[in-house]
């Protein structure tokens, strides 16, 4: 059990997870920096992307595409493109209306979306478990410690890549586009961003779109990494992202992925050498530790000057 | 001719307080208006009644004739107003640069490329900081940048809120220099609020009293400059 390959191999796995969650806390943080709030309803919003994974794939073996890389493909244009629109959705529904209302409103209100959300699936695909095969069934052997071989999957590499790809892509549309100046502009000072003619209404749509997008990209990887679907599985894996955005330091990016890391490399080796009973005790330990050493997240960095 | 912004029996306020009370006053094309008064008059709130926040809740604002009283904050930017509000309001975790970008937000980009070769030019200090964070800037500074990136805008009315807070007396002086000069270049309007109401109205057409949310008195810059009621409470006595 302490040989070097089976913790390199647990690292990875819990790299794998941690990525997962880092998708799904780039939606929380992103929100959060920018709108002020927390969209509690994001994990629902994840579990709806990955059922848009499911269908698009069944859609396209019914319509006989053959080609793996093609369905793959498909699945995550179609998922990213419709739960962008259950975000846009969510956020004019549930929040838009309240924009000037007491800050508890809504957080009642995304608790009533989430449940709105479950008993759609719920409705719609069933109660029970939705499972798939696994699509990607490559590995790939990095090396061997001690007769151990330590893999990677391609589903993993996968995960990788489109996890490094979203990220780049939301920090440069943050940090380099016009889009994002508005963005960072309302976040400061929404009134002064109105003021110089933002609509902040659509500012605020949109980075509720893109922070979709980023659960959408995470549905789609659980669903080819995992391939097991229920309509109840938003609720502990947001919670779960929702811990990897505030540990990281919510408000910011690269945070929600390193906490999104930690959270999975801690998860995961603790299952692989204290068992799984407690790992979630040994997760949101680590979070408490955190908060109490740094408040504001590992790279939160406190509000320096308010003008 | 009409005016180019043209207020008539606007009431507004923030929800039951009722701050402005039957304001009518007009700015003509390319003129300099001066709007004085003391703290709590309702200045500012004249002026963010313009720009629709708080709305009116009687009353008409017309901008090149077309009634704007209820349009969108954003539309009536866009059709040509910018905004330098009170205390500035600069993006203080973003570069001198991203905040001029934001005034421009609109423009094209050979035409951004102009205005901000001519705003360093106009704020040279605003050059040597232009990748510094817009919050780490001198009061001065950030109010050189505020102006400034109201014009990235070019806007056809600019409204301008106490520009000459917390700045010494001479870059008070340069900054209204600039303006004059600019209504000749850009053929600008200005509505001005100001608590220098000496200089304010030395360079206006045209001024303003407001008092407890009503226009009190009106005239041309040396007619309320020689009034007794100015004299006596925004001039601080004598001459
Ligand atoms: N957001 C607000 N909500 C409620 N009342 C407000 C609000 N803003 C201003 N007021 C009130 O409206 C009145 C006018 O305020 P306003 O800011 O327009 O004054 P001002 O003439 O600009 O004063 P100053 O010279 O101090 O800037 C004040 O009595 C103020 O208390
Ligand atoms: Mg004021």
């Amino acid at each position: 059990m302490l040989e070097l390959g089976y913790f390199l191999q647990q690292c990875l796995n819990g790299l794998s997870l941690g990525m997962l969650y880092g998708l799904i806390a780039l939606g929380y943080t992103m929100v959060y920096g920018i709108v002020g709030m927390i969209n509690f309803a994001h994990g629902e919003v994840f579990m709806l992307s990955a059922f848009l994974a499911f269908l698009a794939f069944v859609g396209l073996q019914d319509a006989g595409v053959m080609s793996l890389a093609v369905c793959i493909v498909g699945m995550f244009l179609f998922s990213m493109a419709i739960t962008a629109l259950y975000g846009y959705a969510l956020e004019a529904v549930a929040y838009k209306p309240l924009r000037s209302a007491p800050r508890l409103a809504p957080l009642i209100t995304a608790i009533g979306m989430s449940i709105l959300f479950q008993n759609f699936v719920q409705l719609t695909q069933g109660a029970q478990v939705k499972a798939l095969p696994p699509l990607l069934t490559g590995t790939n052997i990095l090396g061997m410690f001690d007769h151990f071989a330590v893999t990677v999957s391609d589903t993993q590499i996968v995960l990788f890549i489109s996890t490094l790809v979203t990220a780049v892509v939301l920090y440069a549309v943050i940090h380099k586009t016009p889009l994002g100046r508005a963005q960072r502009a309302c976040a400061q000072d929404a009134k002064m961003a109105s003021l110089l003619g933002i609509s902040v209404n659509r500012v605020i749509a949109i980075t509720f779109m893109m922070g979709a997008v980023g659960a959408a990209v995470a549905g789609v990887m659980v669903t080819l990494y995992y391939g097991v679907l229920d309509f109840y599985m938003g609720f502990l894996v947001g919670m779960k992202a929702f811990t990897a955005a505030v540990l990281g330091g919510i408000g910011s990016l690269e945070g929600a992925l390193l906490g999104g890391v930690l959270l999975g490399l801690i998860e995961t080796l603790w299952s692989a050498y204290f068992g799984a009973d407690y790992k979630n005790v040994a997760a949101f330990g680590v979070l408490i530790f955190v908060l109490m050493v740094r408040p504001s997240g590992l790279l939160g960095r406190p509000t320096l000057e308010k003008v | 001719m009409t005016p180019l912004l043209a207020l008539d029996h606007v009431c507004s306020g923030y929800g039951r307080i009722a701050v402005l009370q039957d304001v009518s006053l007009s700015v003509g094309q390319g003129q300099i208006v001066s709007l004085i008064g003391a703290n709590g008059a309702g200045k500012t709130t004249l002026m963010m009644t313009i720009a629709g926040m708080p709305r009116l809740s009687a009353g008409r604002i017309g901008f090149e004739g077309d009634d704007i009283s209820q349009m969108p904050t954003e539309t009536l930017i866009r059709r040509g107003i910018a905004y330098v509000p009170e205390g500035r309001r600069i993006f203080a975790q973003m570069t001198v640069l991203e905040n001029l970008q934001m005034g421009a937000y609109f423009s094209p980009p050979p035409k951004y490329r102009d205005d901000l070769e001519a705003m360093l030019t106009l704020f040279p200090r605003l050059r040597d900081r232009i990748r510094q964070r817009a919050g780490t800037m001198s009061g001065g500074e950030q109010q050189m940048l505020a102006i400034a990136r109201a014009l990235m805008a070019r806007p056809k009315l600019l409204l301008l809120d106490e520009p000459s807070l917390g700045l010494a007396p001479l870059v008070v002086r340069q900054i209204f220099d600039s303006l004059v000069s600019l209504r000749k270049t850009l053929g600008l309007t200005l509505l001005v609020v100001e608590q220098n109401a000496r200089l304010a109205l030395s360079v206006s057409d045209y001024g303003y009293v407001l008092r407890n949310g009503r226009i009190t008195l009106s005239g041309t810059g040396p007619e309320l400059l020689q009034s007794p009621e100015v004299q006596k409470e925004y001039l601080g006595g004598g001459l």
